[in-house]
């Protein structure tokens, strides 16, 4: 009984529900889209206040960009000049590390003021440099103050988007209820189809509508762009050079440029310093050779003549021996055999004419006649023995005697060893 | 008296070669009155200096080191030592000095400052000092050589180089003394007194590329600017 009681009450109230969920449900789809009209007119209000912050915001935009354009281009130019300025420096420190550290040369000089005349024309142009980078930082501080002044209103907050941002609150709120409506509304007639067993006539909620992209694209989109806009005008800061650190860039290019020169100068008195020592030894050492050339010309002289008879005699000594030598080695040699006996003019230069040599001739005879030497040989042979004279007369004496019998005339002496002892060289002697 | 004149060249034209079986040429001979006075010629022409100009030279430093004191004091009359046919003459720089002054004599605008007057008059636009590096002769059985190497720099008067680096220079004259020897063991002791003229030689053969050098003329040049 008391299920029955039950089902039959839980059944009259669902169907009381179901006509009372119809009538709020009509009546909550109405009051959405009044809602939706709502909202339609507030964009309205909120794109036309939107597009007359930006037609603004663009007027204002135009000038800051030109500024902003300008800072830009003297940044470059700043940048360019102190890019230099560090050039000039790196190039002389590395000048300055050829200079030698000890004592300089004259070669050492001469490349120092090659290095130091190569660094004076970029040196001399830093000052100019330096002020005109000066002036431009100085001028590019202020042109982008310019341009962070036109861009300050815009910074403020709410400043000048204060309408256009309560208008877009009201609007989130509006947006907000109405998604919250939606949500109430696909509840509701899912719980009527539940209860009326998918019988229900009531005409969907428009699901069609997505009220957060919605949101993002009316309200979001334009605030951003807006924002963009106030962001580039704000010139956003870009590091460049600043005036202390031009200044701190020159003043170590000028002081490695002074260091330079004052290096030459050192080298320039290194190198003179050496020159006049040398200069002050010179008078001294031209002295000592010209004493050098005198005593040697005195030793030459002393040793000219004494020289001159040494070497005659060395070299008779010399060629004496070498003629003994050469005798020496023709007299040691195996002793004849049968068929080279005595006389047959193939051996024994010392006793036959025939093959005898020159050096190996105590006296030198050309002999002519030589049908007289065939008759009788012996006393040209007498002859060949060596033998010591007193003088030439002696030597004449005894050799005309051994060549009475010879009829050729005169006889000519010449010895290559005994030379000297038989005769005086060249000389003739005439048996008559 | 007219005899006399007439016999004595006789004499000396028919004064025979001793009875050696080679015949030996030598250098000439060792008569030289003043050595260092011969002129050096370089093959190019002198250039053209822009307006007169003093030089200098100043007598060279001789870095050799002297291994054999007796030998390599004098010009040596005898070559030979214990350890070889090799002497280093130390009398040269008066003959490198005269040799470089004749040569730089013959440029036109080129005046030499004697090294002593420099000190008193202090106006020469150019310095030429060196320093000799090797001056060597040998004689061997064949032939003699001698070699000799400078190093040369060339300075204004307050000490700056007209050089960007020192000119080396070397000379060598060598000679053949005997001509084809028949037999080695005729072969006489070297007569001393070519050494001298042969060191000559080489000096001269070095002062020519000297003077001959593109640098020491661009560095004079620069000094007459």
């Amino acid at each position: 009984m008391k299920p029955l009681l039950i089902l039959a009450l839980a059944t009259s109230a669902a169907a009381a529900d179901l006509g009372g969920m119809e009538r709020d449900y009509t009546a909550a789809l109405e009051r959405r889209a009044e809602l939706d009209r709502e909202l339609d007119r507030r964009l309205a209000l909120f794109n036309k206040e939107i597009a007359g912050l930006e037609k603004s915001l663009d007027r204002d935009a135009t000038g800051a960009a030109k500024q902003c354009a300008k800072a830009n281009q003297q940044r470059l130019e700043l940048e360019a000049a102190a890019k230099e300025i560090e050039t000039i420096r790196a190039d002389i420190n590395q000048r300055l590390l050829k200079i030698p550290k000890g004592a300089c040369s004259g070669y050492d000089l001469r490349r120092t003021e090659a290095l130091l005349a190569a660094s004076t024309g970029p040196a001399a142009e830093i000052a100019p440099l330096l002020s005109r980078a000066k002036s431009l930082a100085r001028t590019r501080l202020r042109v982008r103050a310019d341009a962070q002044e036109i861009a300050a209103p815009w910074d403020q907050r709410p400043g000048r988007l204060a309408l256009a941002s309560d208008q877009a609150e009201s609007l989130r709120i509006l947006f907000e209820e109405a998604r919250q409506r939606l949500d109430a509304a696909r509840v509701t007639r899912r719980e009527m189809e539940r209860l009326s067993g998918k019988k229900t006539t009531a005409p969907h909620p428009d699901d069609g509508i997505d009220y957060a992209a919605r949101e993002r694209g009316v309200i979001d989109a334009p605030f951003s762009r807006l924002q963009e806009k106030i962001d580039a005008m704000r010139c956003a800061a870009q590091n460049a050079p600043t005036v202390r650190i031009l200044d701190a860039s020159a003043d170590a290019a000028l002081a490695a440029f002074s260091s330079l020169s004052a290096n030459t100068r050192r080298c320039r008195a290194d190198a003179a310093a050496a020159l006049k020592e040398e200069l002050s030894n010179a008078v001294r050492v031209a002295k000592s050779v010209h004493a050098e050339e005198l005593a040697y010309e005195q030793e030459r002289k002393k040793h000219l003549s004494r020289d001159l008879e040494e070497w005659k005699r060395r070299r008779k000594r010399e060629s004496r021996r070498l003629a003994q030598q050469r005798r020496f080695a023709k007299t040691m040699r195996p002793p004849r055999r049968r068929k080279d006996v005595k006389g047959t003019g193939r051996k024994g230069p010392w006793l036959t004419w025939g093959s005898q040599t020159d050096a190996d001739a105590p006296i030198r005879l050309r002999v002519t006649d030589v049908d007289g030497f065939e008759e009788d040989p012996a006393p040209y042979k007498r002859v060949l023995r060596s033998r010591a004279f007193r003088s030439l007369s002696a030597a004449q004496t005894w050799i005309c005697q051994r060549l009475a019998g010879v009829r050729e005339r005169p006889v000519i002496g010449r010895s290559a060893e005994f030379g000297e002892e038989v005769v005086s060289l060249g000389d003739e002697i005439r048996c008559d | 008296m007219r005899l006399k004149f007439l016999a004595i060249p006789l004499l000396l034209g028919c004064h025979a070669q001793l009875g050696t079986s080679v015949r030996v040429t030598t250098p000439k001979p060792f008569t030289t009155p003043q050595m260092g006075t011969y002129e050096v010629r370089p093959d190019t022409p002198e250039p053209e200096l822009q307006r007169p100009i003093n030089i200098t030279v100043l007598p060279f430093l001789d870095s050799r080191r002297m291994t054999r004191p007796g030998v390599d004091r004098i010009w040596s009359h005898d070559a030979e030592s214990r350890r070889g046919r090799v002497v280093q003459p130390r009398e040269i720089r008066g003959i490198v000095r005269r040799g470089i002054e004749r040569g730089l004599k013959r440029w036109p605008n080129a005046r030499i400052l004697p090294a002593e007057e420099l000190d008193l008059r202090r106006d020469a636009e150019a310095i030429l000092s060196g320093e000799i590096q090797e001056c060597r002769v040998s004689a061997s059985f064949a032939n003699y050589r001698a070699d000799c190497a400078f190093k040369i720099h060339l300075r204004t008067q307050d000490g700056r180089s007209l050089l960007d680096q020192p000119i080396l220079v070397a000379g060598r004259f060598s000679k053949r003394i005997y001509e084809r020897p028949a037999d080695w063991r005729s072969v006489e002791p070297v007569p001393p007194n070519p050494l001298a003229p042969a060191v000559e030689r080489a000096i001269e053969d070095a002062l020519l590329k000297l003077l001959n050098n593109e640098s020491l003329r661009n560095g004079l040049m620069e000094a007459a600017r």
